[in-house]
């Protein structure tokens, strides 16, 4: 309990939960507030989804890439943990919304995008570092938004809009998937990319 | 100066930035080009849709640019030496507004190859809305970099981006989508949002007054960005304020009222007429002027049917001057006056990826047959769907051939144009020619109701 503990603090899980939180809140009053239908409109729930994880993003990594490899203790696990409790917390997160009048549905679009979003975050941060890894969800978002990127019968425009697709779309559930899983394997084995000893301040 | 920006220019994430906005934009801009190619403005007007997804990447960019000096702990090195801060933020704001309009540029000139092979027409104002879209992605820029500077955290790109989203992209068609139902204009301080939502017409340009009040407005908000990047006390961060303040007081005032909808006015010069004389004279508009040589075989072999079996044929063919804007796709609005009765107008044909005609998907040759019954009425009211199957059985008659049904057809028309076609056909050759050129001259009187009169009756 005390080295979770630690571990949550020395990721800054606290703030990141805050801010996830903040963001999810916003879009639901507005919706509320603002829309007359119950269900978030799908680019909406994928914008939310984005901003959730990108809060998460720093947790990601620590203070000091050199400390997450100390050989005593298993890393793989941990570090998929990490990611397994993140996309639950993301998506209970935004499953709270269902009791009310705005909601975060369906379950398997929500669920979908977030394990997709994250594993396509988990990668960039195994590739890049933490500190890069929101530029690709973030812009495959922003295009997925645009007004002429939707439900579609084609495979090639199904995949790149994999985020707003509807709920029974094979390929889009297939290709988030993958990305969960390539994202996954990559950031549980291999980690972050090895920094020399910082000099930038932790990202938060 | 010009050596530090150099530096910032090579090794800062500017030029990242703009590249990874310049190629995601062009990918996109290319994905569609039939709805730029051969036209300039169109192509303008298409680079401004793609802000959408280029105004959130540049402030997002902007916002990791301007919290680089937070995350390499250097505030308090930096503040400690003996030069103002604007002098040390204007490189790199610099670099960035450099990287960015490049990338804009070079996105409107790699689709610059879609259009300027065949395009026959240039309208200055091309120029005006690029400027505008160019500078309004600088000031994206700064203003990220600001706010970058402000909240340091990784989750401020991000977000500045969905907020960028929701307020250039979202709110806007949002709200003059709600305003579409009743009578009410839209409000005017939408066109404060550079990003063109709604196309324009091909006859049409971005009216002048438009690009002007953007410009000054981008270029307000552009300068609060800055300031507020240069800032270090609290009085220059409320200053910083005033110029956006002040740039929107003064141009939504002198924006034409309406939104969206009050931006495209109608192009004089690109509505002129572009004819080829070498036999019958065909003529399209200057902006279709590419068209003119795929066009002139089907319009000449639709002319020489139509000299078989009418009198009074047509002679002569013009390409229609009608407008049909988007938020009112049935209320067309015809430019210039009645074209003459011994003219054929037809309406352009699809136009391909390649800028020419693209006859593949509507052929051009029956559509060209029903024309000879049409004239751009304006807003004179048309017996709808009736007077476009009634056309298509005059096509058949024209041709001697039965109508050949269109896919999206009900079933129920598809069974009036053959019941009509078999009635026409059945009658003697002279009341058939009698009828037809009766339904003509009530045509071109833009009257339908004779034409109609030739298919039976909604319950055959």
């Amino acid at each position: 309990m005390r080295w979770l503990r630690l571990y949550l603090r020395s990721r800054r899980v606290p703030l990141a939960l805050g801010l996830a939180t903040a963001a999810t809140a916003l879009v639901w009053a507005l919706w509320l507030a603002y829309s007359d239908e119950r269900t978030v409109n799908a680019r909406l729930v994928s914008l939310t989804v984005m901003l959730a994880v990108a809060a998460f993003t720093p947790t990601l990594g620590g203070a000091d890439d050199a400390l997450d490899r100390t050989a005593s203790v298993n890393w793989p696990v941990r570090r998929a943990a990490h990611l397994l409790l993140t996309a639950s917390a993301i998506t209970g997160l935004l499953l709270l919304s269902t009791v009310t009048d705005a909601r975060f549905a369906p379950l398997t679009v929500v669920l979908r995008d977030t394990v997709g979003i994250l594993g396509l975050t988990a990668l960039g941060a195994a590739l890049l570092g933490p500190a890069r890894s929101w530029i690709a969800p973030l812009t495959w978002t922003l295009v997925t938004i645009l007004p002429f990127v939707g439900p579609s019968t084609k495979l090639r425009w199904q995949v790149a809009g994999w985020l707003v697709q509807p709920a029974g779309s094979t390929a889009a559930t297939v290709f988030a998937a993958l990305l969960a899983v390539a994202g996954l394997v990559a950031y549980a084995l291999r980690g972050l990319p090895r920094h020399p000893a910082v000099e930038t301040a932790p990202d938060h | 100066m010009i050596r530090i920006v150099g530096t910032e220019l090579r090794r800062s994430s500017a030029a990242a930035v703009a590249l990874l906005s310049l190629l995601v934009a062009t990918a996109l801009l290319l994905s569609f080009p039939q709805g730029f190619a051969g036209r300039w403005m169109q192509l303008a007007v298409s680079a401004r849709m793609m802000l959408m997804l280029m105004w959130p990447l540049a402030l997002a960019g902007g916002a990791w640019l301007g919290r680089r000096d937070a995350r390499s702990r250097v505030g308090e090195l930096f503040a400690s030496t003996a030069r103002p801060r604007w002098q040390r933020v204007l490189p790199t704001a610099g670099a960035l507004a450099i990287t960015l309009v490049g990338a804009y540029v070079l996105m409107f000139l790699v689709g610059a190859a879609w259009v300027a092979p065949t395009a026959r027409y240039f309208p200055i104002a091309t120029i005006a809305v690029t400027a505008v879209g160019a500078l309004s992605l600088v000031a994206a820029g700064w203003l990220g970099m600001a706010a970058g500077r402000a909240v340091p955290r990784l989750v401020t790109a991000p977000a500045l981006a969905v907020v960028a989203v929701a307020v250039v992209g979202l709110l806007p068609d949002w709200m003059s989508a709600s305003g579409l139902d009743g009578d009410t204009p839209d409000p005017t301080a939408l066109l404060l949002s550079p990003v063109f939502s709604r196309g324009v017409d091909d006859f049409q340009t971005v009216a002048a007054r438009v690009n002007l009040t953007q410009a000054l407005w981008l270029a307000a908000l552009a300068a609060t960005g800055l300031l507020l990047l240069g800032a270090v006390r609290r009085r220059a961060v409320a200053l910083a304020v005033l110029p956006a303040m002040l740039g929107g007081a003064v141009a939504v005032p002198l924006m034409p009222a309406g939104g969206y909808d009050a931006a495209p006015v109608l192009d004089p010069s690109a509505v002129e007429l572009v004819c080829d004389d070498d036999g019958r004279q065909v003529c399209v508009t200057r902006v279709h002027a590419a068209l003119l040589p795929d066009v002139v075989g089907p319009v000449r072999q639709a002319l020489a049917l139509m000299a078989a079996k009418l009198p009074d044929a047509p002679t002569r063919a013009i390409e229609s001057r009608e407008i049909s804007t988007f938020w009112e796709p049935q209320d067309p609005v015809r430019i210039g006056p009645k074209p003459p009765a011994d003219a054929l107008v037809f309406a352009n044909p699809l136009i391909g990826g390649t800028g020419r005609a693209d006859f593949s998907k509507e052929p051009f040759l029956p559509y060209l047959l029903t024309a000879a019954w049409q004239r751009d009425c304006g807003d004179e009211a048309e017996h709808g769907g009736d007077a476009h199957l009634a056309r298509v059985v005059a096509a058949a008659w024209l041709t001697g051939q039965p109508p050949v049904p269109e896919v999206w057809w009900q079933p129920e028309e598809q069974a009036r144009v053959e019941a009509g076609y078999r009635a026409l056909t059945a009658l003697p050759p002279d009341e058939q020619l009698r009828r037809m050129v009766a339904a003509r001259d009530a045509a071109l009187d833009c009257r339908t109701d004779v034409l109609v009169s030739i298919l039976p009756g909604e319950t055959p």
